[in-house]
C-alpha cells in the first residue's frame, strides 16, 4: 500500500514565534540573530517582510542592515522556541505516533494508518495547519507525498501556510523541473559537480545512467538517484529532537580570532572539558576524536583520529585534538571558530583491553578526579574550579554547555 | 508593549483542573470571573499570548483568560 507521509515545516520559525509574542513588530521586517559583541552576530531566521529586502539566513547582521536599515533584530530565546516546538509535536501526536523530528522546526509524520480515521493526507495536513494557527499562532508549510524526500520538497514549494501534494502520478511534472540543489543532501559541492556535467534539475539527475552517476559521486550517487526517482523507502522513525547519541561535540565561534597555537590549545581545552563532561553525564566514552576548524574567511576543515584507548578524560581528548590540529593546520589564516567531537561511543562501564605500557591506576585516578570536578561544578557553578591554563584569557574561557544549541541530525540513522 | 497581565485567585480541584475565580487588573480593580469554560489551547495574535485559554465573562463582557507556559495570566476582551 502506498504510504502517506507529511513533512511539516514551521515557517521562519524563530521569527514567527517572536512576531507572535510581539504584536507591535509583526508588520515590520524582523530577524532573529545572535549577539554582535560575542561575534555570533548572524541572521538565524527572518520573517517574510525582511526576506523581501533580500535579508538572508546566515549573513552578518551588519550586512542585513545595509539592505534593510529598519530591520528589527531580536535576540534568540531558545527556551520559548523549544516550548513551541514541543507544542507543535503535541498537535502532530493527535494524528500519529510516527513522528520524526528533523531539527527544531521540521517533522515527518507517517499518517498511512491514521488516514482511515482522519481522512486523506491533504485533510490531515490542512487540519494540522489550522490548529497550529489557532493554538500556537504560527504557520506551517506541509508537503504530502508517498515518501519522505518528496514530502520535504513539497513543504518547500509553497510558503507560508500552505499544503502541497506530490503524488506518484504527478511528481515528474512537479519535482523534476526543480533545481538539483533543492534535493536533500545535494549541498554546494555536490551541486557543483553535477552542474559541471550538465545536470541542472532533479529530472536530469533522475534520468541519468546510474552506473555513470556512481562513478562521479560514489555511493552517494545511488542514494541521490533513488531520491530523485521517488524510490526512497526510508521509514519515518519515532524520534525526538534528542535522539540516540552517536557523538558528542561542542564548537564555538570565538569572541576574537585565534592567532597562534597557544590560543588554540586553550580553546581546545575549553571545548574538551565540556565534551568530556557531557560524555560522563551520559555514561559514555569516546574512541575517535574529530576536530573542526574554520578560518576567518569561513573555509573549514574537519579531521579525525583514533584514541589509543576509549576515554572520557579531558586531557586525553584535548591532547588528541591538539595533536590532530598541529598535524593539519598551517596557519595561513587566523581561526574564527573551532570544534571538538567525540564519536564511536561505548558505554563507560564496558570492558576494555588493558595495556602493559600505560599505568591503569593513574588512569582511574584521573577519571575519578574529573567526576569530582563535575560534582563541585554542579554544586558551586562552572567557574568555581578551573584549569590554570584557562585563566590566561578570560574572553575565550566560556562554558559551552550552557550555550548549547540544537542542530538538525542526519537523515540517515 | 505591556501585555494585559492580571493577578488571579483560582480554584484547584481534585482533578488538578484550575478554575479562575477572581482577577485583579491594574492593581486595584477586582472582578469576578463569570462562567469560565474548560480551557483549550489557544493563541491570541492581538495581545501576543499563547497558552491555555478560558472563555468567560468579566464585568458582564465576554473575555478570554490565558495562562501561558510560565504560569502567567493575561486577559483579552473580545
Amino acid at each position: 500500500m502506498e504510504k502517506i507521509i507529511l513533512h511539516s515545516d514551521l515557517n521562519s520559525f524563530y521569527a514567527s514565534v517572536e512576531c507572535m509574542k510581539n504584536p507591535e513588530i509583526r508588520d515590520k521586517p524582523v530577524a532573529v540573530g545572535g549577539s554582535v559583541e560575542q561575534r555570533h552576530g548572524i541572521i538565524l531566521t527572518k520573517n517574510l517582510i525582511a526576506k523581501e529586502y533580500g535579508v538572508k539566513t546566515g549573513e552578518a547582521i551588519w550586512q542585513a542592515r545595509q539592505k534593510c536599515p529598519d530591520l528589527i533584530v531580536m535576540r534568540p530565546d531558545y527556551k520559548t522556541y523549544l516550548y513551541f516546538s514541543k507544542e507543535a509535536r503535541r498537535i502532530y501526536s493527535c494524528y500519529t505516533d510516527l513522528i520524526e523530528s528533523f531539527g527544531i522546526d521540521e517533522c515527518w509524520l507517517d499518517v498511512t494508518e491514521s488516514s482511515k480515521l482522519f481522512g486523506t493526507g491533504k485533510d490531515i495536513a490542512d487540519e494540522i495547519r489550522h490548529r497550529l494557527k489557532e493554538e500556537l499562532g504560527i504557520t506551517a508549510s506541509i508537503g504530502v507525498s508517498y515518501n519522505k524526500i518528496f514530502a520535504k520538497l513539497g513543504s518547500d514549494m509553497k510558503k507560508p501556510d500552505a499544503t502541497t501534494i506530490i503524488t506518484q502520478k504527478d511528481f515528474k511534472q512537479k519535482v523534476w523541473p526543480l533545481p538539483v540543489s533543492d534535493l536533500l543532501y545535494v549541498g554546494r559541492s555536490t551541486a557543483k559537480k553535477l552542474i559541471n556535467i550538465g545536470i541542472y534539475t532533479i529530472g536530469d539527475l533522475a534520468n541519468l545512467n546510474l552506473s555513470f552517476l556512481k562513478k562521479i559521486l560514489g555511493k552517494w550517487g545511488e542514494t541521490l538517484w533513488l531520491f530523485a526517482n521517488g524510490l526512497d523507502t526510508i521509514p519515518v522513525t519515532k524520534t525526538d529532537h534528542q535522539s540516540t547519541i552517536k557523538g558528542i561535540g561542542n564548537s564555538m565561534t570565538t569572541p576574537r580570532d585565534l592567532v597562534n597555537n597557544e590560543d588554540v590549545k586553550l580553546l581546545l581545552y575549553v571545548l574538551s572539558e565540556s565534551v568530556s563532561e557531557r560524555l560522563r553525564k551520559h555514561n559514555f566514552k569516546g574512541n575517535t576524536i574529530q576536530i573542526y576548524v574554520r578560518d576567518n574567511e569561513l573555509n573549514s576543515i574537519e579531521r579525525q583520529a583514533k584514541l589509543t584507548e576509549c576515554s572520557c578524560v579531558t586531557r586525553d581528548i584535548a591532547d588528541k585534538a591538539f595533536k590532530i590540529f598541529l598535524n593539519n593546520w598551517s596557519w595561513e589564516k587566523p581561526i574564527r571558530s573551532i570544534g571538538v567531537r567525540a564519536t564511536d561511543l561505548v558505554t563507560a562501564d564496558t570492558y576494555t583491553q588493558l595495556s602493559f605500557f600505560y599505568d591503569e591506576r593513574q588512569k582511574l585516578k584521573e577519571e575519578q578526579l574529573e567526576y569530582s570536578i563535575d560534582e563541585i561544578r554542579k554544586r558551586f557553578g562552572h567557574y568555581s574550579i578551573q584549569r590554570a591554563l584557562l585563566l590566561k584569557d578570560k574572553a575565550l574561557n566560556a562554558n559551552p554547555i550552557e550555550e548549547n544549541v540544537i542542530f538538525p541530525v542526519s537523515y540517515f540513522k | 508593549m505591556n501585555k494585559p497581565s492580571v493577578e488571579v485567585i483560582a480554584h484547584y480541584n481534585l482533578e488538578g483542573e484550575i478554575i479562575p475565580l477572581r482577577i485583579r487588573i491594574d492593581s486595584d480593580k477586582v472582578y469576578s470571573v463569570d462562567k469560565p469554560g474548560k480551557p483549550v489551547k489557544g493563541a491570541s495574535l492581538k495581545i501576543g499570548i499563547q497558552g491555555d485559554r478560558y472563555s468567560c465573562f468579566v464585568d458582564g463582557k465576554k473575555a478570554y483568560l490565558y495562562r501561558n507556559h510560565e504560569n502567567k495570566w493575561f486577559i483579552e476582551l473580545v
